[in-house]
């Protein structure tokens, strides 16, 4: 790799006042792209105007912004698994908008706060944006001849021993038992229905707060405790926990930004410059998502950390180089143009790496991830041309004096100065011996390599849902004491011009329910065949005309559950506990091995095991592997992209080592905790790859410039390390410190992603300073030794 | 209720329009369940509305009389079906 710039310097700190440098020449190494930058530079005044109005435009597109909150987007795909269960939820449409409430205390049967549950399950379907309501006093006794039956719980409760008769009854009705109420007594559970109009809107916060305020009114001095779970109460949740986590990243990872930068450059106006850039790069990005009509996920929300990341570790770079250049001499226009021409081509390559990795992600069947890579691709390539261009115009309107800050930092830049001295103490150690440096990184990355492989998936719905608010916890409650809080369903669709009261039609129904009444796991069933077997029981009546008039009884709501609007599908309902897929998926193809029994009986008829719990089941573990799959060969490409743009066999071997290393540390910490890998750990190890060849590439750039002929390579690979470790160094401590803010969320998945990047991003500078160097630097040798050998022997032959 | 039997019960009526005419939308639910009416009232008196109400849920449709006593209102139906009287507090 040959070079020059105008850099002279030397490995080490200067004690001495040193001699000002050349400017610097443009190259070619990304086709002049980085150059865009200096358009800018050439009428600053009008350039930040031009940006002021656009972040007035982008904060428009930033209000646009809206909040997916979907449970089941994740695994929306053109498969036939999802469109059958998009099918489901359009004929039953029940569960996505049931809002579960679960009522436990130690006193829960006796005569009073019975009572106020029962007042408490009267005053909820009241509220507006209720459709009804399902719970222990919607139970009906046996009629008496020739009249309907009433319901379980009289209107004036019993007393004494009469009261205790009818709790018997309650615990022994089959209707409600291990459904509504738990064995023990004292759990129970009850199913709001709400409007779908009002699920779906922004209304859906109003009726769960008044929901709560009237189970904490109702229920005052009962001893009873309330919590709500559901799919609406999640939804609501995984939003606000979004909204919030978006003013929380924002203030917290800038704030730590500011505070870095500020202590290192020692001047106001260089904070300025090294942070505002990225501020904006954010600022726009999520400006044109917005106007683009993107919306917020759980994935998309972490993009503002990963654009102030690439950003912010290309402004460092930027503000360094410009301020080394102001120190040594150069005039604000020339330091701020010297620093775009020199670090410019390495922002362009990180970003088109960055953005590479993105690319990766398109390939994905679940459209929240191909989403997430559409949305990386598009903020990727804003805040490259934001920061190489609204850098340099803040440069040269903020630095005021230079010649004075140039004349007080010679001598006296202590912070940065140890810095650099760090860095060559470092880069003579490993360039003294590389072989064996190499080799220590080959072992490792063969022992990392033979733990990752054998990383197992994991996927729990709980995992997408905060888990410091109620939905969770009420949900493990449901999981504890009433098998299960996830719906699983069957799904029956009947042959054209059958009813579903049709004598075939029933049979299939019933033998559905008993097999996944039967299925080991699942609890809770429902279905009309519930209602059919249950008027057999007490009235001693199978005819169909009866079944068809108790269900008109029910309310329309209760009905749509079990039996589509246009009769022409059946459901059967059960639950599950959230347990991982891994142990899920066994459960699920054991009922759909089982109902093959009833296909082949009834051709004409389709019985599809379906619901969120299935679908997560069947396809999580395909699509984490399938991501797992896209990163290895990414690795690959990106390689092979670097060794492109540098046009060096060598530089494309020497970038593969330290882009592995912390994907594989990150994989064994994950083994190491017992966490597996799950979709936020793929996507924080896709994007982390592509953050920490940010290190490894202004380190080539830089060396690439550094490196001239007739000296030894160690000098080049001192000098490089010099001239970029300190930006590198501060720029990874902000990218630990911008992602590790994520512990604050609420969402385990985004906990995950947070402190599994920056552990990421900590393992790509230990791997870009221990590895990438000695590796190149052995290549060097070798190549260069290989080449005067086959000189040595050509010149005898001449 | 379903089945003949007494069931305790509570509503909630909404009021919109104003002068002479009023619209209502009401709810009454017990903790088995729940029936929506809807009623269209004229002013007959000072404190009195009658008018009619419907509920799509039953088919079921009959005369409405309300009086209004400060901020509570006696709320009488009848219907060919039945009848009912209710105090409501506001």
């Amino acid at each position: 790799m040959n070079g020059t710039d105008g850099n002279q310097r030397h490995a080490g700190p200067e004690a001495t006042s040193p001699a000002p440098l050349p400017p610097a020449k443009p190259d070619d190494l990304v086709l002049g792209v980085e150059r865009t930058g200096l358009i800018a530079l050439r009428a600053p005044i009008l350039s930040a105007i031009l940006v002021a109005l656009l972040s007035v435009v982008a904060a428009f597109g930033v209000a646009r912004l809206q909040v997916d909150d979907s449970l089941s987007s994740l695994f929306r795909s053109d498969t036939p698994e999802f469109r059958q269960f998009e099918e489901l939820t359009k004929r039953f449409p029940s569960h996505e908008f049931d809002v579960l409430m679960v009522i436990e205390g130690d006193r829960l049967l006796q005569r009073g706060p019975i009572d106020q549950l029962r007042d408490l399950v009267t005053d909820v379907q009241l509220i507006e944006g209720t459709r009804g309501i399902l719970s222990l006093f919607s139970a009906r006794e046996a009629p008496e001849a020739g009249k309907l039956p009433g319901p379980l719980f009289p209107a004036d409760l019993p007393e004494g021993e009469e009261y205790d008769a009818l709790i018997k009854r309650v615990l022994a009705n089959d209707i409600i038992k291990g459904k509504f109420i738990s064995d023990d007594g004292k759990l129970v559970l009850i199913v709001i229905a709400i409007d779908p109009a009002v699920a779906n809107g922004e209304g859906i916060a109003d009726v769960v707060k008044q929901i709560r305020e009237t189970a904490a009114q109702d229920l005052e001095g009962s001893g009873l405790k309330a919590e709500l779970s559901g799919v609406p109460v999640m939804r609501l949740e995984i939003r606000t926990a979004v909204e919030r986590d978006q003013l929380l990243y924002n203030g917290i990872g800038f704030l730590a930004g500011c505070l870095i930068a500020i202590i290192f450059f020692r001047r106001l106006s260089f904070m300025v410059i090294a942070a505002a850039p990225p501020l904006l790069a954010i600022l726009f990005a999520q400006g044109v998502l917005g106007w683009m009509g993107f919306t917020l996920n759980t994935f998309l929300n972490v993009m503002t950390p990963l654009i102030m990341v690439i950003s912010f570790s290309d402004s460092m770079q930027l503000t360094f180089a410009a301020r080394d250049r102001l120190i040594r001499g150069d005039t604000k226009y020339q330091a701020f143009r010297n620093a775009i021409l020199i670090v410019g081509p390495a922002c362009v390559l990180t970003h088109a790496t960055a953005a590479l990795s993105f690319v990766a992600l398109l390939f994905s069947s679940s459209d929240m991830i191909r989403h997430f890579g559409e949305g990386g691709i598009i903020a990727t390539v804003i805040a490259l041309f934001t920061v190489i261009t609204v850098l340099p115009v803040l440069g040269v309107l903020l630095v005021r004096k230079e010649t004075t800050f140039a004349a007080s930092m010679k001598g006296a830049d202590t912070a940065v100065d140890a810095l650099r001295a760090f860095c060559g103490w470092i880069a003579h150690r490993v360039v003294s011996r590389p072989g064996l440096y190499s080799a220590i990184a080959v072992l490792a990355v063969l022992g990392l390599a033979s733990i990752y492989v054998g990383l197992e998936t994991r996927y729990r719905l709980a995992d997408q849902v905060p888990d410091k608010r109620q939905a969770v916890a009420a949900s493990q409650r449901l999981d504890a004491k009433l098998t299960g809080s996830n719906p699983i369903n069957v799904l029956i669709e009947l042959p054209k011009g059958v009813s579903a009261y049709d004598p075939q039609a029933l049979k299939v129904l019933a033998d559905v329910h008993a097999a996944v009444e039967h299925q080991k796991g699942v609890g809770n069933v429902w279905s009309v065949e519930t209602l059919r077997r249950w008027i057999a029981e007490k009235l001693g009546r199978s005819d169909i005309e009866t079944l068809q008039r108790y269900i008109g009884y029910l309310p329309e709501h209760l009905v749509h559950r079990f039996l589509a609007k246009d009769g022409a599908a059946v459901v059967v309902s059960g639950y599950i506990p959230d347990e991982d897929a891994n142990e899920l998926l066994p459960l699920v193809n054991q009922l759909d091995a089982t109902l093959n029994t009833v296909r082949e009986a009834n051709p004409g008829y389709t019985v599809a095991v379906t619901g969120l719990s299935a679908v997560a089941a069947r396809n999580s573990a395909l699509m984490i592997q399938r991501l797992n799959t896209a990163l290895t060969i990414e690795i690959v490409f990106v390689a092979a992209f670097i060794g492109l743009a540098f046009r060096s066999f060598v530089v494309m071997l020497s970038a593969i080592l330290p882009a592995i290393i912390p994907i594989l540390a990150s994989g064994v910490l994950l083994w190491l905790v017992g966490s597996g890998l799950q979709f936020a750990s793929i996507v924080a190890l896709t994007v982390s790859f592509g953050l920490g060849l940010s290190a490894t590439i202004h380190f080539l750039n830089r060396l690439r410039r550094e490196d001239r002929p007739g000296q030894p390579p160690e000098l080049a690979v001192e000098r490089a390390t010099v001239l970029v470790g300190p930006a590198l160094i501060l720029t990874t401590v902000v990218l630990a410190c911008g992602l590790a803010v994520t512990v604050f969320s609420d969402l385990p998945s985004l906990r995950l992603f947070g402190w599994l990047s920056a552990f990421a991003m900590i393992a790509a500078l230990v791997a870009d300073l221990f590895v990438l160097r000695p590796i190149i630097m052995f290549l060097l040798r070798l190549t260069r030794r290989n080449r005067v050998e086959a000189a040595t022997e050509a010149e005898p032959a001449q | 209720m379903i089945g003949g039997q007494a069931e305790r019960a509570r509503c909630r009526a909404n009021y919109s329009g104003g002068g002479n005419t009023v619209m209502m939308n009401g709810t009454c639910a017990t903790a088995s369940g729940r029936v929506s009416q809807t009623a269209r009232l004229r002013r007959v008196g000072a404190n009195t509305y009658v008018g009619s109400f419907h509920n799509p849920q039953h088919g079921v449709s009959g005369s409405m009389r309300v009086t209004v006593n400060g901020r509570s209102q006696n709320v009488q139906l009848s219907a060919p079906g039945g009848s009912a009287s209710l105090t409501l507090r506001h």
